[in-house]
Protein backbone atom coordinates (compact mmCIF):
# COMPACT_ATOMS: atom_id res chain seq x y z
CA UNK A 1 0.00 0.00 0.00
CA UNK A 2 2.47 2.83 0.88
CA UNK A 3 6.22 3.68 0.66
CA UNK A 4 7.61 0.82 3.05
CA UNK A 5 11.37 -0.14 3.27
CA UNK A 6 13.97 -0.86 0.54
CA UNK A 7 13.95 -3.26 -1.98
CA UNK A 8 13.83 -6.74 -0.84
CA UNK A 9 17.00 -8.63 -1.77
CA UNK A 10 16.63 -11.94 -0.71
CA UNK A 11 13.41 -13.28 -2.57
CA UNK A 12 13.83 -12.75 -5.98
CA UNK A 13 17.31 -14.12 -6.75
CA UNK A 14 16.84 -17.39 -5.09
CA UNK A 15 13.35 -18.18 -6.60
CA UNK A 16 15.20 -18.16 -9.88
CA UNK A 17 17.89 -20.45 -9.05
CA UNK A 18 15.58 -23.32 -8.56
CA UNK A 19 14.74 -24.83 -12.66
CA UNK A 20 11.66 -25.13 -13.72
CA UNK A 21 9.82 -23.93 -10.14
CA UNK A 22 6.74 -21.75 -11.72
CA UNK A 23 6.09 -20.87 -7.96
CA UNK A 24 7.45 -18.04 -6.77
CA UNK A 25 7.24 -14.74 -4.03
CA UNK A 26 5.29 -12.82 -6.72
CA UNK A 27 1.23 -10.97 -6.59
CA UNK A 28 -1.22 -13.37 -7.26
CA UNK A 29 -3.79 -12.49 -9.82
CA UNK A 30 -6.34 -10.27 -7.16
CA UNK A 31 -3.19 -8.28 -6.59
CA UNK A 32 -2.55 -7.62 -10.25
CA UNK A 33 -6.06 -7.39 -11.07
CA UNK A 34 -6.61 -5.02 -7.90
CA UNK A 35 -3.52 -3.14 -9.16
CA UNK A 36 -4.42 -3.08 -12.56
CA UNK A 37 -8.27 -1.70 -11.57
CA UNK A 38 -6.89 0.84 -9.00
CA UNK A 39 -4.65 2.20 -11.81
CA UNK A 40 -7.39 2.35 -14.02
CA UNK A 41 -9.81 3.89 -11.88
CA UNK A 42 -7.22 6.98 -10.88
CA UNK A 43 -6.58 7.79 -14.22
CA UNK A 44 -10.01 7.44 -15.63
CA UNK A 45 -11.80 9.78 -12.60
CA UNK A 46 -9.08 12.24 -13.73
CA UNK A 47 -10.03 12.39 -17.50
CA UNK A 48 -11.22 15.44 -18.43
CA UNK A 49 -14.06 14.20 -21.03
CA UNK A 50 -15.56 12.09 -18.16
CA UNK A 51 -15.89 14.57 -16.00
CA UNK A 52 -17.60 16.65 -18.52
CA UNK A 53 -19.69 13.63 -19.35
CA UNK A 54 -20.97 13.09 -15.46
CA UNK A 55 -20.64 16.97 -15.16
CA UNK A 56 -24.00 17.10 -17.62
CA UNK A 57 -25.27 13.50 -15.63
CA UNK A 58 -25.39 15.77 -12.44
CA UNK A 59 -27.03 18.72 -14.17
CA UNK A 60 -29.82 16.80 -16.13
CA UNK A 61 -30.42 15.69 -12.65
CA UNK A 62 -31.02 18.94 -10.90
CA UNK A 63 -32.45 20.21 -13.91
CA UNK A 64 -35.30 17.43 -13.86
CA UNK A 65 -36.48 17.57 -10.47
CA UNK A 66 -36.57 21.33 -10.62
CA UNK A 67 -38.60 21.36 -13.82
CA UNK A 68 -40.96 18.33 -12.74
CA UNK A 69 -41.17 20.51 -9.44
CA UNK A 70 -43.00 23.20 -11.37
CA UNK A 71 -44.49 21.49 -13.47
CA UNK A 72 -48.75 20.85 -13.46
CA UNK A 73 -48.36 17.46 -11.69
CA UNK A 74 -45.40 17.91 -9.65
CA UNK A 75 -44.66 14.11 -8.43
CA UNK A 76 -40.95 12.36 -6.94
CA UNK A 77 -41.50 9.47 -9.14
CA UNK A 78 -42.34 10.74 -12.15
CA UNK A 79 -38.68 12.86 -11.42
CA UNK A 80 -37.21 9.38 -11.33
CA UNK A 81 -38.37 8.00 -14.44
CA UNK A 82 -37.22 11.12 -16.14
CA UNK A 83 -33.73 10.61 -14.86
CA UNK A 84 -33.70 7.24 -17.26
CA UNK A 85 -33.72 9.40 -20.07
CA UNK A 86 -30.03 11.34 -19.54
CA UNK A 87 -29.27 8.64 -17.74
CA UNK A 88 -29.10 6.01 -20.48
CA UNK A 89 -27.77 8.31 -23.48
CA UNK A 90 -25.04 9.93 -21.34
CA UNK A 91 -23.95 6.99 -19.46
CA UNK A 92 -23.13 4.57 -22.39
CA UNK A 93 -21.75 7.74 -24.06
CA UNK A 94 -19.46 7.82 -21.13
CA UNK A 95 -18.80 3.85 -21.49
CA UNK A 96 -17.72 3.82 -24.90
CA UNK A 97 -15.41 6.89 -24.17
CA UNK A 98 -14.11 4.94 -20.99
CA UNK A 99 -13.78 1.69 -22.70
CA UNK A 100 -13.00 2.38 -26.60
CA UNK A 101 -9.75 3.63 -25.44
CA UNK A 102 -8.55 1.43 -22.50
CA UNK A 103 -7.00 -1.05 -24.33
CA UNK A 104 -6.00 0.67 -27.92
CA UNK A 105 -5.44 3.52 -26.83
CA UNK A 106 -2.47 2.26 -24.63
CA UNK A 107 -1.47 0.12 -27.25
CA UNK A 108 -0.91 2.81 -29.73
CA UNK A 109 0.32 5.09 -26.99
CA UNK A 110 2.71 2.28 -25.62
CA UNK A 111 2.25 2.62 -22.25
CA UNK A 112 0.52 -1.17 -22.65
CA UNK A 113 4.17 -2.09 -23.49
CA UNK A 114 5.43 -0.99 -19.85
CA UNK A 115 2.31 -2.51 -18.44
CA UNK A 116 2.62 -5.92 -20.00
CA UNK A 117 6.15 -5.76 -19.57
CA UNK A 118 5.93 -6.65 -15.63
CA UNK A 119 3.95 -9.28 -14.56
CA UNK A 120 0.26 -9.33 -15.60
CA UNK A 121 -1.35 -11.43 -18.63
CA UNK A 122 -2.93 -9.81 -21.30
CA UNK A 123 -6.30 -11.11 -19.64
CA UNK A 124 -5.17 -9.78 -16.32
CA UNK A 125 -4.82 -6.52 -18.07
CA UNK A 126 -8.57 -6.87 -19.64
CA UNK A 127 -10.56 -7.68 -16.60
CA UNK A 128 -8.23 -5.50 -14.21
CA UNK A 129 -9.35 -2.03 -16.75
CA UNK A 130 -12.92 -3.52 -17.19
CA UNK A 131 -12.94 -3.34 -12.99
CA UNK A 132 -11.59 -0.19 -13.00
CA UNK A 133 -13.74 1.52 -15.31
CA UNK A 134 -16.58 -0.11 -13.80
CA UNK A 135 -15.29 2.05 -10.72
CA UNK A 136 -15.58 5.05 -12.77
CA UNK A 137 -19.14 4.59 -13.56
CA UNK A 138 -19.94 3.44 -10.45
CA UNK A 139 -18.41 6.63 -8.59
CA UNK A 140 -19.72 9.00 -11.45
CA UNK A 141 -23.59 7.35 -10.90
CA UNK A 142 -23.14 6.98 -6.45
CA UNK A 143 -22.91 10.66 -6.94
CA UNK A 144 -25.44 10.97 -9.02
CA UNK A 145 -28.02 9.05 -6.78
CA UNK A 146 -27.56 11.82 -4.03
CA UNK A 147 -27.49 14.30 -5.60
CA UNK A 148 -31.41 12.60 -7.63
CA UNK A 149 -31.71 11.95 -3.39
CA UNK A 150 -31.45 15.33 -2.10
CA UNK A 151 -33.32 16.83 -5.32
CA UNK A 152 -36.11 14.77 -4.32
CA UNK A 153 -35.85 16.07 -0.67
CA UNK A 154 -35.15 19.46 -1.16
CA UNK A 155 -38.24 19.64 -4.02
CA UNK A 156 -40.78 17.02 -2.70
CA UNK A 157 -39.92 16.33 0.38
CA UNK A 158 -39.45 12.77 -0.04
CA UNK A 159 -36.48 10.86 -2.32
CA UNK A 160 -38.53 7.91 -3.29
CA UNK A 161 -35.14 5.88 -2.63
CA UNK A 162 -36.64 2.61 -3.73
CA UNK A 163 -37.33 3.40 -7.01
CA UNK A 164 -34.37 5.76 -7.12
CA UNK A 165 -31.91 3.03 -6.80
CA UNK A 166 -33.65 0.69 -8.68
CA UNK A 167 -32.98 3.64 -11.76
CA UNK A 168 -29.53 3.81 -10.78
CA UNK A 169 -28.64 0.82 -10.46
CA UNK A 170 -30.19 -0.50 -13.93
CA UNK A 171 -27.87 2.48 -14.92
CA UNK A 172 -25.02 1.08 -13.60
CA UNK A 173 -25.41 -2.02 -15.03
CA UNK A 174 -26.53 -0.69 -18.80
CA UNK A 175 -23.36 1.23 -18.13
CA UNK A 176 -21.16 -1.44 -17.78
CA UNK A 177 -22.76 -3.55 -20.82
CA UNK A 178 -21.59 -1.02 -22.76
CA UNK A 179 -18.05 -1.25 -20.94
CA UNK A 180 -18.19 -4.97 -22.06
CA UNK A 181 -18.90 -3.67 -25.34
CA UNK A 182 -16.62 -1.18 -25.49
CA UNK A 183 -13.36 -2.44 -23.87
CA UNK A 184 -13.96 -5.89 -25.77
CA UNK A 185 -13.60 -4.18 -28.98
CA UNK A 186 -10.68 -2.17 -27.39
CA UNK A 187 -8.98 -5.49 -27.06
CA UNK A 188 -10.13 -7.12 -30.13
CA UNK A 189 -8.78 -3.64 -32.56
CA UNK A 190 -5.34 -2.27 -32.74
CA UNK A 191 -6.48 1.49 -32.97
CA UNK A 192 -8.46 3.62 -30.92
CA UNK A 193 -10.64 5.21 -33.90
CA UNK A 194 -11.29 1.74 -35.16
CA UNK A 195 -12.78 1.17 -31.48
CA UNK A 196 -14.58 4.03 -31.32
CA UNK A 197 -16.24 3.84 -34.42
CA UNK A 198 -17.48 0.13 -33.60
CA UNK A 199 -18.67 1.60 -30.53
CA UNK A 200 -20.57 4.71 -30.98
CA UNK A 201 -21.73 3.04 -34.53
CA UNK A 202 -23.34 0.05 -32.58
CA UNK A 203 -24.69 2.69 -29.68
CA UNK A 204 -26.52 4.15 -32.86
CA UNK A 205 -27.56 1.11 -34.80
CA UNK A 206 -28.97 -0.23 -31.07
CA UNK A 207 -30.93 2.89 -31.15
CA UNK A 208 -31.96 2.87 -34.48
CA UNK A 209 -31.46 -0.14 -36.54
CA UNK A 210 -32.47 -2.90 -34.16
CA UNK A 211 -36.31 -2.54 -34.37
CA UNK A 212 -36.35 -2.61 -38.24
CA UNK A 213 -33.50 -5.55 -37.36
CA UNK A 214 -36.24 -7.49 -35.45
CA UNK A 215 -38.58 -7.21 -37.51
CA UNK A 216 -36.76 -8.60 -40.30
CA UNK A 217 -36.55 -11.41 -38.22
CA UNK A 218 -40.25 -11.31 -37.88
CA UNK A 219 -40.71 -11.60 -41.30
CA UNK A 220 -38.67 -14.58 -42.29
CA UNK A 221 -40.48 -16.27 -39.49
CA UNK A 222 -43.85 -15.42 -39.52
CA UNK A 223 -44.26 -14.07 -43.44
CA UNK A 224 -45.53 -10.87 -42.46
CA UNK A 225 -44.45 -7.54 -40.43
CA UNK A 226 -44.96 -7.86 -36.56
CA UNK A 227 -48.64 -6.49 -35.98
CA UNK A 228 -51.53 -7.16 -33.68
CA UNK A 229 -50.86 -9.75 -31.06
CA UNK A 230 -47.16 -10.85 -31.12
CA UNK A 231 -45.57 -14.09 -29.63
CA UNK A 232 -43.42 -14.37 -26.60
CA UNK A 233 -40.22 -15.01 -28.67
CA UNK A 234 -40.46 -11.77 -30.65
CA UNK A 235 -40.86 -9.21 -27.29
CA UNK A 236 -37.79 -11.68 -25.87
CA UNK A 237 -35.63 -11.03 -29.02
CA UNK A 238 -36.62 -7.09 -29.00
CA UNK A 239 -35.21 -7.29 -24.95
CA UNK A 240 -32.00 -8.79 -26.11
CA UNK A 241 -31.45 -4.64 -27.37
CA UNK A 242 -29.34 -3.49 -23.63
CA UNK A 243 -31.75 -0.64 -24.09
CA UNK A 244 -34.93 -1.86 -23.93
CA UNK A 245 -33.55 -4.51 -21.19
CA UNK A 246 -32.08 -1.30 -19.68
CA UNK A 247 -36.30 -0.17 -19.15
CA UNK A 248 -37.04 -3.38 -17.82
CA UNK A 249 -34.66 -3.87 -15.28
CA UNK A 250 -35.20 -0.07 -14.38
CA UNK A 251 -38.79 0.13 -13.90
CA UNK A 252 -38.06 -3.36 -11.41
CA UNK A 253 -38.61 -1.63 -8.51
CA UNK A 254 -41.02 0.41 -8.68
CA UNK A 255 -43.02 1.32 -12.06
CA UNK A 256 -41.78 4.82 -12.36
CA UNK A 257 -42.07 4.62 -16.39
CA UNK A 258 -38.15 4.60 -18.04
CA UNK A 259 -39.05 4.41 -21.69
CA UNK A 260 -36.44 3.24 -23.72
CA UNK A 261 -34.60 5.27 -25.38
CA UNK A 262 -35.06 4.47 -28.89
CA UNK A 263 -36.26 5.59 -32.80
CA UNK A 264 -39.26 3.29 -33.51
CA UNK A 265 -40.43 3.37 -37.40
CA UNK A 266 -43.67 1.70 -36.01
CA UNK A 267 -42.37 -1.95 -37.36
CA UNK A 268 -42.33 -3.27 -33.63
CA UNK A 269 -45.78 -3.18 -33.77
CA UNK A 270 -47.00 -1.94 -30.09
CA UNK A 271 -45.24 -4.22 -27.49
CA UNK A 272 -47.36 -2.95 -25.42
CA UNK A 273 -50.78 -4.69 -26.98
CA UNK A 274 -49.14 -7.91 -26.89
CA UNK A 275 -48.01 -7.41 -22.99
CA UNK A 276 -51.46 -6.53 -22.11
CA UNK A 277 -52.95 -10.01 -23.81
CA UNK A 278 -51.48 -12.76 -22.11
CA UNK A 279 -52.70 -12.73 -17.87
CA UNK A 280 -49.82 -14.95 -17.27
CA UNK A 281 -46.19 -13.68 -18.42
CA UNK A 282 -44.25 -16.56 -20.32
CA UNK A 283 -40.96 -17.22 -18.40
CA UNK A 284 -38.63 -15.45 -21.53
CA UNK A 285 -40.34 -12.36 -20.36
CA UNK A 286 -39.83 -12.48 -17.14
CA UNK A 287 -38.00 -9.71 -15.74
CA UNK A 288 -34.82 -10.96 -14.32
CA UNK A 289 -34.10 -12.30 -18.03
CA UNK A 290 -33.39 -8.68 -19.06
CA UNK A 291 -30.77 -8.25 -16.01
CA UNK A 292 -28.97 -12.07 -17.51
CA UNK A 293 -29.10 -10.18 -21.37
CA UNK A 294 -27.22 -7.37 -19.72
CA UNK A 295 -24.68 -9.61 -18.54
CA UNK A 296 -24.12 -11.13 -20.99
CA UNK A 297 -23.45 -7.98 -23.03
CA UNK A 298 -21.11 -7.63 -20.16
CA UNK A 299 -19.31 -11.41 -20.71
CA UNK A 300 -19.70 -12.02 -24.09
CA UNK A 301 -17.82 -8.76 -25.82
CA UNK A 302 -15.07 -9.06 -22.90
CA UNK A 303 -14.26 -12.79 -23.84
CA UNK A 304 -14.41 -12.44 -27.72
CA UNK A 305 -12.15 -9.54 -27.42
CA UNK A 306 -9.80 -11.26 -24.41
CA UNK A 307 -9.43 -14.22 -27.15
CA UNK A 308 -8.34 -11.81 -29.84
CA UNK A 309 -6.24 -9.75 -27.93
CA UNK A 310 -4.32 -12.85 -26.48
CA UNK A 311 -3.41 -13.96 -30.08
CA UNK A 312 -2.39 -10.47 -31.56
CA UNK A 313 0.95 -8.95 -31.88
CA UNK A 314 1.36 -5.96 -30.14
CA UNK A 315 2.85 -3.90 -33.12
CA UNK B 1 21.03 -22.14 -16.87
CA UNK B 2 21.23 -19.35 -18.89
CA UNK B 3 19.34 -16.13 -18.55
CA UNK B 4 18.82 -15.69 -22.16
CA UNK B 5 19.10 -18.38 -24.74
CA UNK B 6 17.55 -17.96 -28.06
CA UNK B 7 17.22 -20.71 -30.42
CA UNK B 8 16.33 -20.46 -34.05
CA UNK B 9 14.54 -17.60 -33.55
CA UNK B 10 13.04 -16.53 -36.86
CA UNK B 11 9.77 -13.76 -37.35
CA UNK B 12 8.49 -13.17 -40.91
CA UNK B 13 5.85 -10.18 -41.45
CA UNK B 14 4.45 -11.26 -45.09
CA UNK B 15 7.46 -11.77 -46.98
CA UNK B 16 9.50 -9.86 -44.75
CA UNK B 17 12.13 -11.60 -42.15
CA UNK B 18 12.22 -9.01 -39.57
CA UNK B 19 15.00 -11.88 -37.40
CA UNK B 20 16.51 -14.70 -39.02
CA UNK B 21 17.07 -18.05 -37.42
CA UNK B 22 18.64 -15.77 -34.48
CA UNK B 23 20.47 -18.20 -31.97
CA UNK B 24 22.31 -16.27 -28.71
CA UNK B 25 22.64 -17.47 -25.54
CA UNK B 26 23.47 -14.96 -22.37
CA UNK B 27 24.88 -15.89 -19.38
CA UNK B 28 24.03 -15.07 -16.14
CA UNK B 29 25.36 -11.61 -14.56
CA UNK B 30 26.67 -11.06 -18.03
CA UNK B 31 25.99 -7.39 -19.72
CA UNK B 32 25.80 -8.06 -23.21
CA UNK B 33 24.87 -4.93 -25.84
CA UNK B 34 22.60 -5.73 -28.62
CA UNK B 35 23.50 -3.86 -31.84
CA UNK B 36 22.39 -3.29 -34.91
CA UNK B 37 21.57 -0.80 -37.38
CA UNK B 38 18.07 0.22 -37.58
CA UNK B 39 15.34 -2.05 -38.56
CA UNK B 40 18.02 -4.93 -38.32
CA UNK B 41 15.58 -7.12 -35.99
CA UNK B 42 16.37 -5.82 -32.25
CA UNK B 43 13.07 -3.99 -31.06
CA UNK B 44 11.35 -7.46 -32.73
CA UNK B 45 13.52 -9.95 -31.07
CA UNK B 46 13.32 -8.10 -27.60
CA UNK B 47 9.30 -8.06 -28.15
CA UNK B 48 9.26 -11.70 -28.70
CA UNK B 49 11.27 -11.71 -25.53
CA UNK B 50 8.56 -9.89 -23.55
CA UNK B 51 6.00 -12.11 -25.54
CA UNK B 52 4.79 -8.81 -26.67
CA UNK B 53 5.21 -10.52 -30.72
CA UNK B 54 5.15 -14.20 -31.08
CA UNK B 55 7.90 -16.03 -33.44
CA UNK B 56 7.12 -17.59 -36.51
CA UNK B 57 9.41 -20.39 -35.39
CA UNK B 58 11.85 -20.88 -32.77
CA UNK B 59 11.77 -20.86 -29.20
CA UNK B 60 13.19 -18.20 -26.52
CA UNK B 61 13.72 -19.42 -22.59
CA UNK B 62 13.93 -16.55 -19.72
CA UNK B 63 16.17 -18.42 -16.39
CA UNK B 64 14.78 -21.80 -18.45
CA UNK B 65 11.00 -20.81 -19.09
CA UNK B 66 9.67 -20.37 -22.08
CA UNK B 67 8.84 -16.92 -22.99
CA UNK B 68 5.57 -17.36 -24.59
CA UNK B 69 3.96 -20.56 -22.53
CA UNK B 70 5.50 -19.05 -19.12
CA UNK B 71 5.21 -15.41 -19.61
CA UNK B 72 4.31 -14.58 -15.79
CA UNK B 73 7.35 -16.85 -14.50
CA UNK B 74 9.73 -14.60 -16.99
CA UNK B 75 8.12 -11.26 -16.14
CA UNK B 76 8.43 -11.68 -12.74
CA UNK B 77 12.13 -12.41 -12.61
CA UNK B 78 12.40 -9.08 -15.35
CA UNK B 79 13.12 -5.61 -15.14
CA UNK B 80 11.97 -3.84 -18.81
CA UNK B 81 12.51 -0.44 -20.43
CA UNK B 82 10.44 -1.63 -23.52
CA UNK B 83 11.12 0.35 -27.14
CA UNK B 84 8.44 2.85 -28.04
CA UNK B 85 6.88 3.06 -24.53
CA UNK B 86 4.83 5.64 -22.91
CA UNK B 87 4.11 6.86 -19.18
CA UNK B 88 0.43 7.15 -17.86
CA UNK B 89 0.22 11.31 -17.63
CA UNK B 90 -2.59 11.65 -15.71
CA UNK B 91 -0.75 9.22 -13.02
CA UNK B 92 2.04 10.42 -10.74
CA UNK B 93 5.98 9.55 -11.23
CA UNK B 94 5.42 7.75 -7.71
CA UNK B 95 2.02 6.14 -8.82
CA UNK B 96 3.95 4.70 -11.52
CA UNK B 97 6.24 2.87 -9.25
CA UNK B 98 3.90 2.09 -6.77
CA UNK B 99 1.95 0.28 -9.30
CA UNK B 100 5.07 -1.79 -10.73
CA UNK B 101 5.66 -3.01 -7.30
CA UNK B 102 2.23 -3.84 -6.87
CA UNK B 103 2.33 -5.84 -9.85
CA UNK B 104 5.50 -7.81 -8.39
CA UNK B 105 3.95 -8.34 -5.52
CA UNK B 106 6.88 -6.00 -3.44
CA UNK B 107 6.71 -3.01 -2.09
CA UNK B 108 8.72 0.26 -3.34
CA UNK B 109 11.02 3.10 -1.82
CA UNK B 110 10.29 5.77 -3.58
CA UNK B 111 13.00 8.20 -2.68
CA UNK B 112 15.43 5.36 -2.94
CA UNK B 113 14.44 4.85 -6.72
CA UNK B 114 14.34 8.72 -7.29
CA UNK B 115 17.62 9.02 -6.09
CA UNK B 116 19.50 5.72 -8.05
CA UNK B 117 18.15 7.04 -11.37
CA UNK B 118 18.63 11.13 -10.60
CA UNK B 119 14.82 12.21 -10.36
CA UNK B 120 13.97 14.73 -8.11
CA UNK B 121 11.47 13.06 -5.19
CA UNK B 122 9.35 16.70 -5.46
CA UNK B 123 9.05 15.53 -8.75
CA UNK B 124 7.67 11.93 -8.26
CA UNK B 125 4.36 13.68 -6.93
CA UNK B 126 3.45 15.46 -9.97
CA UNK B 127 1.72 13.82 -12.87
CA UNK B 128 4.28 12.02 -15.40
CA UNK B 129 2.47 14.06 -18.39
CA UNK B 130 4.62 17.19 -16.86
CA UNK B 131 7.68 15.30 -17.30
CA UNK B 132 10.37 16.12 -19.71
CA UNK B 133 11.31 13.54 -22.12
CA UNK B 134 14.65 12.73 -19.59
CA UNK B 135 12.55 12.39 -16.62
CA UNK B 136 10.35 9.97 -18.41
CA UNK B 137 13.07 8.16 -19.16
CA UNK B 138 14.47 8.26 -15.49
CA UNK B 139 11.26 7.23 -14.30
CA UNK B 140 11.09 4.26 -16.39
CA UNK B 141 14.23 3.17 -16.03
CA UNK B 142 13.26 2.87 -12.27
CA UNK B 143 10.29 1.03 -12.60
CA UNK B 144 12.32 -1.37 -14.45
CA UNK B 145 14.25 -1.71 -11.17
CA UNK B 146 11.81 -1.94 -9.19
CA UNK B 147 11.85 -5.62 -7.07
CA UNK B 148 14.91 -6.48 -7.49
CA UNK B 149 14.79 -8.13 -10.80
CA UNK B 150 17.37 -10.67 -11.91
CA UNK B 151 17.48 -9.82 -15.53
CA UNK B 152 17.41 -5.96 -17.07
CA UNK B 153 16.48 -6.04 -20.59
CA UNK B 154 16.68 -2.69 -21.60
CA UNK B 155 15.83 -1.40 -25.39
CA UNK B 156 17.92 2.07 -25.99
CA UNK B 157 18.23 3.39 -22.07
CA UNK B 158 20.37 6.65 -22.71
CA UNK B 159 17.32 7.63 -25.45
CA UNK B 160 16.39 11.18 -23.66
CA UNK B 161 18.93 11.31 -21.62
CA UNK B 162 21.56 14.28 -20.70
CA UNK B 163 25.06 13.44 -20.20
CA UNK B 164 23.97 13.13 -15.93
CA UNK B 165 21.59 11.35 -16.68
CA UNK B 166 23.80 8.84 -18.87
CA UNK B 167 26.44 9.00 -15.74
CA UNK B 168 23.46 7.77 -13.41
CA UNK B 169 22.60 4.94 -16.10
CA UNK B 170 26.38 3.65 -15.78
CA UNK B 171 26.26 3.71 -11.98
CA UNK B 172 22.92 2.05 -11.69
CA UNK B 173 23.69 -0.87 -14.47
CA UNK B 174 27.50 -1.08 -12.61
CA UNK B 175 25.49 -1.88 -9.27
CA UNK B 176 23.39 -4.11 -10.72
CA UNK B 177 26.38 -6.11 -12.47
CA UNK B 178 27.89 -6.00 -8.90
CA UNK B 179 24.66 -7.59 -7.43
CA UNK B 180 24.53 -10.39 -9.77
CA UNK B 181 22.11 -8.75 -12.20
CA UNK B 182 22.32 -10.07 -16.02
CA UNK B 183 21.88 -6.93 -18.10
CA UNK B 184 20.77 -7.37 -22.22
CA UNK B 185 20.49 -3.72 -23.96
CA UNK B 186 20.06 -2.10 -27.00
CA UNK B 187 22.05 1.02 -27.65
CA UNK B 188 23.17 3.41 -30.86
CA UNK B 189 25.58 5.08 -27.83
CA UNK B 190 28.63 2.71 -28.70
CA UNK B 191 30.92 4.40 -26.34
CA UNK B 192 28.06 3.73 -23.23
CA UNK B 193 27.75 0.06 -24.63
CA UNK B 194 31.72 -0.45 -24.91
CA UNK B 195 32.33 0.69 -21.21
CA UNK B 196 29.25 -0.94 -20.28
CA UNK B 197 29.18 -4.53 -21.70
CA UNK B 198 31.19 -8.03 -21.29
CA UNK B 199 30.16 -8.77 -25.03
CA UNK B 200 28.31 -7.60 -27.40
CA UNK B 201 26.16 -8.64 -29.99
CA UNK B 202 25.50 -7.43 -33.73
CA UNK B 203 22.63 -7.89 -35.92
CA UNK B 204 22.28 -6.89 -39.43
CA UNK B 205 19.02 -7.49 -41.67
CA UNK B 206 17.62 -10.18 -38.98
CA UNK B 207 20.75 -12.29 -38.58
CA UNK B 208 23.30 -12.45 -36.09
CA UNK B 209 26.66 -11.62 -37.58
CA UNK B 210 28.91 -11.49 -34.25
CA UNK B 211 28.62 -12.00 -30.39
CA UNK B 212 32.00 -11.85 -28.79
CA UNK B 213 33.84 -9.16 -26.39
CA UNK B 214 35.28 -6.40 -28.06
CA UNK B 215 38.73 -7.86 -27.75
CA UNK B 216 37.54 -10.93 -29.45
CA UNK B 217 35.43 -8.63 -32.42
CA UNK B 218 39.10 -6.83 -32.67
CA UNK B 219 40.99 -10.31 -32.99
CA UNK B 220 38.55 -11.71 -35.54
CA UNK B 221 38.58 -8.77 -38.13
CA UNK B 222 42.39 -8.82 -37.61
CA UNK B 223 42.85 -5.16 -36.33
CA UNK B 224 43.66 -4.28 -32.57
CA UNK B 225 43.03 -0.56 -33.22
CA UNK B 226 39.49 -0.07 -34.12
CA UNK B 227 37.05 1.24 -31.41
CA UNK B 228 33.08 -0.33 -31.12
CA UNK B 229 31.94 2.29 -33.74
CA UNK B 230 34.53 1.18 -36.67
CA UNK B 231 33.86 -2.48 -35.82
CA UNK B 232 30.27 -1.93 -36.08
CA UNK B 233 30.39 -0.57 -39.03
CA UNK B 234 32.73 -3.23 -40.77
CA UNK B 235 30.01 -5.91 -39.34
CA UNK B 236 27.29 -3.98 -40.95
CA UNK B 237 28.76 -2.35 -43.62
CA UNK B 238 28.55 -4.87 -46.34
CA UNK B 239 31.54 -6.56 -45.43
CA UNK B 240 31.35 -10.40 -45.76
CA UNK B 241 29.15 -11.31 -42.36
CA UNK B 242 30.50 -14.01 -40.66
CA UNK B 243 28.32 -16.87 -39.99
CA UNK B 244 25.73 -16.48 -37.43
CA UNK B 245 26.78 -19.34 -34.99
CA UNK B 246 30.44 -18.31 -35.43
CA UNK B 247 30.34 -16.46 -31.98
CA UNK B 248 27.61 -18.19 -29.95
CA UNK B 249 29.93 -20.25 -27.41
CA UNK B 250 32.61 -17.74 -27.67
CA UNK B 251 33.03 -16.69 -24.06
Amino acid sequence: MSDTPPRSSTGSSESTGSTGSTGSTGSTTTDRLVAIARKEFRDGIRSDALRVVFGLVIASTVLIYWAIGRSAEPGVLSAVGFLGLPFQLLVPVAAIALGTVSVAGERAAGSLRVLLGLPPSRTEVVVGKFLGASGVLLAGLAVALVVAAVSGIVVFGTPALGPLVGVVAATALLGVAFLGVAIGLSAAVSSTRRAMAAGFGGFLGLTFLWEPVVAGVYYLVAGSLPGGGLPAWFLAVDRLNPIEAYAVVANMAGDVGVTPLRISVGLGGGSTAAEGAGAAVPLVLAEPISIVVLCGWVAIPLAIGTRRFRRSDLG
Amino acid sequence: MAAIEIDDLTKRYGDHLAVDELSLTVQRGEAVGFLGPNGAGKSTTIDMLLDYVRPTTGTVEVFGFDAQTETRAVHERIGVLPDGYSLYDRLTGREHLQLAARLKGTSVDVAAVCDRVGLDVADAGRPAGSYSKGMGQRLAIGMATVGDPDLLILDEPTSGLDPHGVARLQDLLAAELDRGTTVFFSSHVLDHVASTCDRVAILDDGRLVAIDTIDGLREAVGSAALTLPELFAVYTDGEDPRPATAGVSAE
